[in-house]
């Protein structure tokens, strides 16, 4: 869904607050901070191919659908509701896959941290969460911390994995 | 008459690139490939490509190589991944990765 896809980009696209964010996560005390991320990419405004020998921007976030979104048929009072999977990935580059694995796991947390704080803390964040009249009323469940590092290369990547239940208004 | 692992330092000569960890030295043979990493994000979108850089060498050539330590490779910088031991143990393939 493209409009849930930008509006959990648009809580990143910031990048001196994704930055600061990153910054602020509790380590432990022989763990040093990770890099500060240099892109933010999504599924419906970049090309999603990261390859390693290209010397690509690392590490970046990804913002992608991993599900097709289902609801149900019938509208009811003018609305229908969807529900399906995002992604937010996280890749980076680097030789020491235990360093690899560390940044990858305090990058996501700060990235779930940032995204709930700008979608669903207080109040007013309702036109936050709507974009071309589809609203994403919540995120009922979460994965955090699915990691991956080929044993034949230098990336690895990391993934905050969204249940996201979507309304769309005069659909 | 037999091929035997005495006859692998003519395909190391032949084709081998220099290959040194710290003051060990030797040849090996360098194969570097792009290699699609199916299972970084299932279901998603998303194309990682990894640099995979394997170099084949004699076994125990390179006597104080350990994983995750400095490995010169055709004069470029990288770090050990892995290593396997393969065919009849004569040789070692050494999983190198960028030193980033």
């Amino acid at each position: 869904m493209i409009e849930l896809v930008r509006i959990i980009a648009g809580t990143l696209s910031n990048l001196t607050t994704l930055n600061a964010a990153i910054a602020s996560v509790a380590l432990d005390g022989i763990d040093a901070a990770p890099p500060d991320v240099l892109a933010v990419l999504n599924e419906a405004d970049h090309n999603l191919t990261f390859r390693e020998s290209e010397s690509p921007l690392a590490p970046c976030i990804v913002v992608a659908t991993k599900s097709a979104f289902t609801g149900k048929t019938s509208r009811f009072n003018g609305v229908q509701d969807w529900e399906g999977d995002v992604i937010v990935g996280y890749i980076n580059v680097g030789a020491i896959q235990q360093t690899n694995f560390r940044d990858a796991m305090y990058t996501m947390r700060a990235v779930k941290k940032l995204i709930l704080d700008t979608l669903f803390t207080g109040n007013g964040q309702a036109t936050a969460r709507t974009r071309n009249n589809v609203a994403l009323m919540w995120i009922p469940s979460m994965q955090y911390g699915i990691t991956e590092q080929n044993a034949f290369g230098g990336v690895m990547t990391g993934a905050l994995s969204l249940t996201c239940t979507t309304r769309e208004i005069n659909p | 008459m037999a091929f035997g692992d005495s006859d692998m330092g003519v395909f190391f000569g032949d084709m081998g690139v220099v290959v040194s960890v710290g003051n060990d030295v030797t040849t090996g043979l360098l194969d570097a490939n792009d290699l699609t990493d199916a299972q970084a994000f299932p279901g998603a979108p998303v194309r990682v490509v990894d640099a995979q850089t394997v170099v084949t060498i004699a076994r125990g050539s390179l006597p104080s190589i350990v994983r995750d330590g400095q490995i010169t490779v055709d004069g470029t910088v990288m770090r050990v991944r892995d290593m396997q031991q393969e065919k009849d143990g004569s040789l070692t393939y050494v999983y190198c990765v960028a030193d980033k």
